[in-house]
């Protein structure tokens, strides 16, 4: 591993420091502090600290330092949080990422020593009291495995003796590791008799120089907690076998035999069972976090033991606690035993770093097995099978098995759109600062899942719709008050799974639409024209029309010359659509549905004009045949349909792409009604319906470009390429059409 | 190797000649991926007519252009005998149907002459230079400029 290679993962570590970080001030900022979150806090700038010392980050270290101290305070006490110290904090982790970037980027930092007086003169820190400290926090660089020594809550017994077995593995010494090195550091913190175990040692006949043989078994008297001694052992974890055991401590309360141990670790519910046990004695290791069994790869633990051996038994990776375990660990063997000390921060599960072309080709190859899957079936189908048929009904398992495997696979891909979100409390606090309003951030289902792809694209578009809400929804406080509204405005961001898609939300109380304002705005950019009639919901949407800006200023907030248009482009690009409900003094509402990956869709596939295309079924609303009584001529040649007393405009799609020419006889066809986004629906009319399949999205854009009309392309089972429609973009571009209007009139 | 010989072998290079209609046309090999028959290819809306639409290339997707109504010498009714040069130009792969594969050329300085200036028309500019080989007159294909202009991606 190069220093390159180390410095990455302390980027990537100081990435998930910093998630914690931003979720503990934000969890502290609305539920009000508890101990829990505060040490998690505190633990994520102390790791980043440490890390960032051992590279020699000066201006991170010193930073970070009285950021830590500063943290240390409301540790002390939580009842010192208060608003105006809050909001310190929040802007020194904005201070801190932007240091943590700088290194990262090797150029030179900003200055931060005003934030880090403004914190020092907040919190009450003596400047003096640090340079000590700073000494040792150069020392102890911790990134992943945390010093949990400084977490100690203080009510651990004093004056024990612990029994520690330590038996080395090879790999130990390989490392250049000592164990004199283990006794000297123990003896600094009590006393300590040491007993070397010879009887793993063979003949000298048969012994091999490059072997571990030796076993010790030290018996440390100490004031200090098992945390310190935890400590000593930190760098070895998963190169011995070791345990640690306090001593007179009787572990009588329960006869955990090596099957109730496993089980208890493989079910949730049993950890509640285990967590009384430890809580008297080590308020941190306790967190009792068992790998989901569906959690495809969970199983492989944590990736640091460099010789795990415990092969043949399911890897144990979490300890209800250290005295169960002592009694377990007999019949465990010692191969678990190794690993008793690891320690187990508040995380929902185990976790693995993956690099993302590994899940990407994963993907890939994934969507090819969807393709031959397709391309079996047809061959199956033109073998004429009957359908109870046993190649028939190996082909249905087949596929169900395939099905599971995608969800499985595409679930590892699949990530919160947490991060996402509480960079956006940062965007707030960044406008706030610009225009002088006062407006916060509340989240809610920030833990939505999502495919990565889909949250990478989705960051520009939810940073510009949060700057326009804080700017141009928001009112200043002196206006909010007048309105009998806190002075503080809210945004509340949500997320939420609705049928196989991701809807997210950005609501504001703020002033709600202008539409007078809008209106006029668009009359006069020549948008619409002054005797076009538009709902309100029309109005609103105006704001997404391409060069459209309501501000009276370019304001240096959102006025950067891309306008929500951009927005929705972007959005639009992802498969998703966007719309805006207003309600004038109360506020608007944003709201943005995502498909969940840009992998797969479940497709309709149809037939027109001697092509097959692909429809998202999650647009298709109903299919239905034409009767020739249901087809009304509005003008010229908008053909409508009225199913259930609404009028919906009949797209052919066959002359919308311009493969054909119109028809002259609707009844032949089929017509699939679609949601088309703002435009509301359409009756896309087709030859015919040829079934639904789950289709690969393949990009047009890698070889060829953007094609209007089209989303993507996809395989299908006959290895031909079917193109798969833009639903929204044909609805819209065909009421765009003036004579459009009409329909929409009367449809309305 | 002497130097003389270092210098020749980096001088010359190696074409694929190819015949579209009653001419013959080269590209760079190192710019070729490989070569394939004809398969049926979906029409793609809203597309230059040279464009005839995209096939599958083990998964995925490629675009392929009628190179005879690209150079503006009719369009091409793609049959078992065409065959499809497929091309890497920056990081677009782009299918080039042309009648059939003739040669491959190990093409000297001595070989190549600049595109003459008069008697051609817009299409100039498609070729980057002419090879005059033996008795043949093949003109190189300029890739970049083939490529689908960039206003339609506006579009």
């Amino acid at each position: 591993m190069s220093l390159e290679d180390i410095k990455y993962t302390f980027f990537a570590e100081c990435a998930d420091q910093m998630s914690e970080l931003e979720t503990g001030l934000h969890e502290i900022q609305s539920d009000g502090p508890d101990m829990d979150t505060v040490n998690a806090v505190f633990r994520a700038v102390h790791s980043i600290k440490g890390g960032a010392g051992a590279f020699g980050f000066n201006a991170l270290v010193s930073f970070a330092h009285v950021f830590e101290n500063a943290l240390d305070v409301i540790r002390n006490d939580l009842s010192q949080v208060n608003e105006a110290r809050m909001d310190l904090l929040m802007r020194s982790v904005d201070v801190l990422s932007d240091i943590i970037e700088a290194e990262r980027s090797s150029t030179e930092p900003g200055d931060s020593s005003e934030l880090a007086g403004e914190l020092e003169t907040a919190f009450g820190l003596s400047a003096a009291g640090e340079e000590d400290d700073g000494e040792e926090a150069m020392a102890d660089f911790a990134p992943v495995m945390i010093d949990l020594g400084d977490l100690d809550l203080g009510d651990a017994p004093s004056g024990h003796a612990y029994r520690i077995s330590f038996a080395p593995h090879t790999s130990l010494y390989l490392k250049g590791h000592d164990p004199l090195k283990f006794i000297r550091e123990l003896s600094e913190l009590g006393t300590v008799t040491t007993t070397c175990d010879l009887d793993g040692l063979p003949k000298l006949s048969e012994m091999s120089p490059d072997e571990s043989y030796l076993k010790w078994t030290f018996v440390v008297e100490t004031e200090k907690t098992q945390d310190d001694i935890d400590a000593v052992f930190e760098w070895v974890d998963g190169e011995c076998d070791l345990s640690i055991e306090k001593e007179g401590v009787d572990a009588d309360g329960e006869e955990a035999n090596l099957d109730d141990f496993l089980n208890m670790i493989g079910e949730e519910p049993a950890g509640e069972d285990a967590a009384p046990l430890l809580a008297e004695e080590d308020d941190f290791g306790q967190e009792i976090t068992s790998a989901e069994p569906d959690e495809l790869l969970s199983d492989a633990g944590e990736p640091s033991p460099v010789e795990a051996p415990a092969a043949e038994t399911p890897e144990v990776s979490e300890e209800p606690s250290n005295q169960s375990f002592s009694e377990a660990g007999e019949n465990v063997d010692a191969s678990a035993g190794q690993k008793q000390e690891k320690k187990e921060i508040k995380k929902p599960s185990q976790t693995i770093r993956v690099e993302s072309e590994k899940v990407d080709r994963l993907i890939n190859l994934m969507g090819e097995l969807v393709i031959n899957q397709a391309m079996l079936a047809e061959r199956i189908g033109q073998a004429g099978f009957g359908s109870a048929a046993p190649t028939v009904l190996a082909l249905n398992e087949l596929q169900n098995l395939t099905r599971e495997i995608q969800s499985g696979v595409m679930a590892i891909r699949a990530q919160p759109v947490k991060p996402v979100f509480l960079r956006m409390s940062r965007v707030i606090r960044e406008v706030c600062a610009a225009t002088g309003k006062k407006a916060l951030l509340t989240l809610e289902g920030e833990n939505t899942e999502v495919d990565t792809t889909v949250i990478e694209g989705l960051s520009d578009p939810l940073t510009h719709m949060i700057r326009n809400a804080v700017d141009h929804g928001i009112e200043d406080p002196e206006k909010r008050i007048a309105k009998g509204k806190p002075a503080q405005g809210t945004v509340h961001l949500s997320a939420y799974h609705s049928s196989g898609r991701i809807v997210i939300e950005i609501q504001d109380d703020g002033a709600g639409i202008n539409r007078e304002k809008v209106l006029e705005k668009a009359i006069e950019k020549g948008i619409v024209s002054r005797d076009q009639k538009l709902s309100d919901d029309d109005i609103d949407n105006l704001i997404f029309a391409p060069g459209f800006s309501t501000a009276d200023a370019i304001t240096d907030v959102s006025g950067r010359g891309v306008g929500m248009d951009v927005v929705r482009q972007s959005i639009q690009a992802l498969g998703g659509r966007v719309n805006i409900s207003s309600k004038p003094g109360e506020g608007s509402l944003f709201s943005m549905t995502l498909p969940l990956t840009l992998a797969v869709l479940d497709g309709m596939i149809v037939k027109e004009a001697g092509q097959t295309l692909v429809l998202p079924v999650s647009a298709v609303l109903e299919t239905a045949t034409i009767k020739p009584g249901d087809v009304y001529t509005i003008g010229n040649s908008n053909r409508v349909v009225k199913m259930r007393n609404t009028l919906i405009p009949i797209i052919d799609v066959g002359r919308q792409l311009g493969f054909s020419e119109m028809r002259s006889d609707y009844t032949k066809g089929t017509i699939l009604v679609v949601e088309g986004g703002k435009d509301g629906m359409g009756a896309f009319l087709v030859d015919s319906i040829e079934g639904q399949q789950q289709v690969v999205i393949k990009s047009l854009e890698t070889n060829y470009q953007r094609v209007p009309s089209i989303a993507a392309a996809t395989i299908l089972g006959n290895g031909q390429i079917a193109l798969i429609l833009d639903v929204d973009h044909i609805v819209s571009n065909l009421v765009t059409e003036p004579a459009g209007n009409i329909i929409e009139a009367m449809a309305g | 190797m002497n130097e003389t010989e270092k210098t020749q072998a980096v001088d010359r290079q190696e074409h694929i000649a190819f015949r579209v209609g009653e001419q013959e046309f080269c590209v760079e090999i190192t710019s070729t991926r490989e070569i394939r028959g004809w398969s049926q290819a979906t029409r793609i809306p809203h597309s230059p007519d040279y464009i005839i639409g995209v096939i599958n290339l083990r998964g995925s997707v490629l675009p392929i252009m009628d190179l005879s109504a690209r150079l503006s010498m009719g369009f091409s009714d793609p049959s078992e005998r065409h065959v499809i040069i497929v091309v890497k130009v920056d990081e677009q792969v782009m299918g080039l149907l042309v009648d059939s594969v003739s040669d491959i050329l190990d093409v000297g300085p001595d070989d190549v002459r600049a595109v003459p200036e008069r008697g051609l028309s817009t299409e100039k500019e498609m070729f980057s230079r002419v090879i005059v080989f033996e008795d043949r007159i093949i003109s190189e294909i300029s890739l970049e400029a083939i490529m689908p202009e960039v206003e339609l991606k506006a579009a």
